[in-house]
Formats: C-alpha cells, structure tokens, sequence
C-alpha cells in the first residue's frame, strides 16, 4: 500500500471518490509509514487508533454519497494545536501530559471537512527556534541529506516536523503556525509548499499561544493546489477570536493555474544580504524569469526599513511571549514541581519546565516591558513595526501586486551547526521572514530548486493583506517551472 | 483584549478591505467601552411638528 503515500493530497481525494481505495485503506498505508520512519523523530504522537476510526466514519459518509470536502485526507498537527483528548505539549516540558478538553478552531474546521488525524507533530519548544534543536522530544531529523554524506540536518523550524512528515509521505497534508517563518523556513528545507496567511485569516483559538500579535496558522503540503485545499478548510471567521477576520474564504484551489499575465512583482533589493550564496541568488534570477516567462512584469522595489525587522521581531515577539508564558505556573497546566512555598513551586517548576530558548526568550521580554526601558526596547520596536508595514502599503499601493524573495539565506544546515555560542547566528535564519509577520502579511515559500548539495531551496511570495489567492496562482507557476522534490528515502 | 491581541486586531482590522473593515468595526464596536455605539437620537422638535396627526 506504499503507493497510497506518494499521492499527492488532489489525488487521493479524487481516488476516494471514485472509490479506488478507502479511507481506512489510506489511513493505514500512512500510518504504517508512519511506524517505519521513527528515525526521523516527526511525530510527538502517534494516534493511530484514532486515525483508522475517523477513517472509518469517513467511509461510511462517501459511502452514503455526503462526503465531505477533505472527507478521508489523512494529515499530521503541529504540536501546538489543542486537539480534544489528544495529548497537547507545545513539545514543552512544562505541558507535560496536557490534554486539552477542546479543539482548536483550525482543528476542529478539518474534521468537520472530514480530514483524518495521523498524530501530533515534533516543533521547537513553544515554537520558539528555527531548527527544531530546543524541542524537548530531542530534534527532528530531516528527511534530506547532503550529497554522498550521512551527517543528520535540521528541516527548519519550528514546524520542522510537519514538514518533514510532509517532504517524507508520511501525511498527504499538516498545520503550522508561523510566528516569524516557522513555516516558510522549514517547507524551504524540506522541499515543501508553506503558506502563511494574513494575520486573521485562520482563526488562533485554541493554538497555544506565542507572540499574539504575529502567531498565524497555515498548511504544509506537496503541491500548491494541495496547500490551496488545505487552506480553505482551515481559514474562516471564529466569534471565539476577536483577531480572526470576519471575511469569506475563497476558494483558493480555483487560483491555481490562473494567469499572472500583467501582474507586477516587486523585487526588494534589501533583500540581497551580505555574504548571501550565490545559489540562492541565483534560484531567486531563476524565479525571476519564471515569472516574467508567464507574463508577469518584474518592478524593482525599496523596503528601506527591512534591516530593523529582525532586531524589532526579536524584542515584539519575546515581549509576547514573556506575557503569554505566565500562565504556566505548576498551578493550572502540565508539570508542577514541588517547592517549599507556593513562590518557590512557581520558581523550579518554571526553571525545570521550560528549555534554555524560551527560558532566554522569556527573560528579554521580561527586561525590555520592564519600568524605565520599555519606550527604549519595546515602543520603538513596535513603531519600527509601524514603519516595516508603511515600506509594504507603499510599494502595494504604486501598483506591486507581490514580491519575490529567496525564502531562506541559506539551505538546511545540521543539527548543532548553528547558535550553540551565539543564538544571533539561528536568529539569523529568519531575515527574510519576520517582515512579513511583523507586517501581518501573507507569505507563500515554494520549493524552487537544488542547490550543488542536492538540498532544497524555496522562494517566498509575499502578497497584499487577504490575497492569498494571487500567491497561489504565483507559486504554482514557479512550482511548474521548476518541478518537485523528493528526498531519497533512507530512513526504513 | 491582552495589548498583543489588540495590536493584532488592529493590525487586521488596517489591512480590511474599507467596507470590511467599517461593518467589522461597527458590530464590534459594543465590545470597545470607549467606542460603545450611540443610543439612538430622539426625533427632533421640527420632525415631531411635520408628523401628522392621526
């Protein structure tokens, strides 16, 4: 039944309804898959039981000719998502053995379209890294490695296990959250479509919660039109989220194949770093002829503010998660240590909970909201913010309808490569992402090629607010340019 | 509201679509003290003169 993994998530749907194969037949080829590629360490949980019961119920409703529109996709959710009786752990120790008593909206918006669960995805530490190393179930291994070598990769971060169970058939289909690039950074490495929609198009209730202001969910997939499909169900209005938008959701899936003829593409010149490969810049010329090759006309932008984003990013988004991570206290959530009053309970449950990353990002956020620097570090932080979302409505508004950019500096790297001394150097990974949460963006990263290693490289479409589905008819014209890519398996 | 959501929700509410964007504020506005819808205005002197009488 290996098969039924290496359908892309359009086909299997079309092969459910012609009744080709079930959807318990299609759950069980991935889980078995599943079972096989533990080396690679995707999946905190495994549900497997569950998976063949939703299949079950899937069966019975295209039996009865009510299918739903994902009725018997089987898919893999990022650890922060809170799935009903389904242990839920941000990868965190602190959440120890927490299972939420509901669903998230985004969640629960899949199964009721019928999607079936295949288990809980490995990330970074409450979504806090860019390599999937501050994870406490130990990292995710990727499923590429570098020409004629064996040394083990990051798949990005921090969604880098949805991705990888994505890049490696595990899932014809998986949620994100996208903070600063979680998604785009990992789908780059893995070879995967990532999308990360506007701020407000997918509904944050019940995801476990980061930064606030830049925290959106998005799908992984191996095609665009599949990340299209995924998208639709995913996206809508939630009265439970004042921050979700109350707009209707396109069908996404209809702009794929769409022309791009006449549409101008803003090419930002600060994003042609220092010391960038010259294999990423030329995978960005590359997508830059694809996308004129299809009638779209190339404008050479400025987004002026782009070196304070990163700096900015890293003082908003700790700031927020300071805030957010107060809840967990050994009183209300997972581990409790004990201590010899209440002070010092909160005290070693908090130190022993938390990793050294979030255990630094809560430390920043604490000092720069703190009396006497705030206006320092965080009021011009956000009017930095202010001034990154001015560069975009700029450029949109003189008639750029998106923006091309290299997704990553740089292809996936190994495992303990990067920020063991200087957690500046995995920051650094972000640079060509926070923008685009800093300014509530949408942000599309398509695999574009290999470079001289045989890794993945992406290229990040960034669209005006609410239009992602001009970023789907981009990205599939880039993806049928260039192909798809698959990792040799290795790992069963 | 926490001021991360707010910011958000402002950050949304800015990139709406303008008819979006006033129908949103106006249902939500209930939810902002500061923003609480006015009551209705009575009729005024002069339209209470030109109504007829039954």
């Amino acid at each position: 039944m290996s098969e039924l993994t290496a359908l892309s998530l359009t086909q299997a749907r079309d092969g459910l309804k012609k009744k080709s194969f079930s959807a318990q037949e299609l759950a069980a080829a991935h889980v078995a898959a599943m079972e096989k590629a533990r080396a690679l360490n995707a999946f905190v949980l495994e549900t497997g039981e569950r998976a063949a019961a939703m299949a079950k119920a899937c069966d019975a409703r295209i039996a009865s000719g009510a299918a739903r529109p994902l009725d018997g996709i089987p898919i893999a959710v990022k650890d922060m998502f809170c799935t009903k009786g389904v242990r839920t752990t941000a990868c965190s120790r602190i959440l120890d053995n927490f299972e939420p008593t509901y669903d998230s909206t985004v969640t629960a918006n899949l199964w009721r379209d019928g999607a079936v669960l295949l288990g809980k995805t490995n990330c970074d530490e409450f979504a806090m890294g860019s390599s999937n190393e501050t994870s406490y179930f130990k990292p995710v291994i990727s499923p590429w490695r570098r020409k004629g070598s064996n040394t083990p990769l990051t798949p990005g971060g921090s969604s880098g296990g949805s991705a990888t169970a994505v890049a490696a058939n595990l899932c014809l289909g998986a949620t994100g959250t996208d903070t600063g690039g979680s998604i785009r950074q990992p789908a780059a490495f893995t070879g995967t479509v990532g999308m990360k929609p506007t701020y407000g198009r997918c509904s944050r209730w019940g995801i476990v919660a980061f930064a606030s202001s830049l925290d959106q969910a998005g799908p992984f997939a191996r095609s665009v039109r599949d990340a299209a499909i995924l998208l639709r169900s995913m996206a809508g209005p939630d009265a439970k989220d004042t921050t979700c938008a109350d707009l209707p959701v396109p069908d996404y899936e209809a702009s794929v194949g769409k022309s791009v003829k006449g549409l101008r593409i803003g090419i930002p010149k600060e994003y042609r770093i220092d010391g960038m490969p010259t294999e990423i810049e030329k995978i960005w010329d590359q997508g830059k002829a694809w996308l004129k090759a299809a009638g779209a006309e190339l404008v050479d932008v400025s987004l002026p503010h782009t070196k304070y984003a990163l700096p900015a990013y890293y003082i908003v988004a700790p700031a927020e998660a300071s805030s957010n991570l107060a809840r967990y206290d050994g009183v209300r959530y997972g581990l409790r240590v004990p201590g010899r009053d209440i002070t010092g309970m909160y005290e070693a449950t908090r130190a022993q909970g938390f990793g050294k990353e979030v255990r630094r990002r809560v430390m920043i956020g604490t000092y720069v909201l703190s009396a006497g620097y705030y206006d320092a570090y965080y009021l011009r932080a956000q009017k930095v913010r202010t001034l990154i979302k001015k560069d975009f409505e700029d450029c949109f508004k003189a008639g750029v309808h998106a923006m091309l950019t290299p997704a990553t500096p740089s292809a996936a790297f190994g495992l303990g490569e990067k920020g063991g001394a200087d957690p500046v150097e995995m920051y650094l990974n972000d640079v060509f992402t926070v923008t685009v949460n800093m300014a509530g963006l949408p942000g599309i990263a398509v695999p574009a090629g290999l470079d001289s290693q045989g890794l993945p490289l992406g290229l990040q479409l960034i669209g005006r607010p609410f239009d992602e589905e001009t970023l789907f008819a981009l990205g599939a014209v880039i993806e049928d340019a260039a192909g798809r890519f698959s990792p040799e398996r290795w790992w069963a | 509201m926490c001021i991360a959501c707010e910011l958000g929700f402002w950050s949304m509410i800015d990139a709406l679509p303008e008819e979006a964007r006033e129908r949103i504020l106006r249902e939500q506005a209930e939810r902002f003290a500061c923003e609480a819808p006015q009551p209705a205005a009575p009729p005024s002197e002069q339209s209470r003169k030109d109504e007829r009488a039954p």
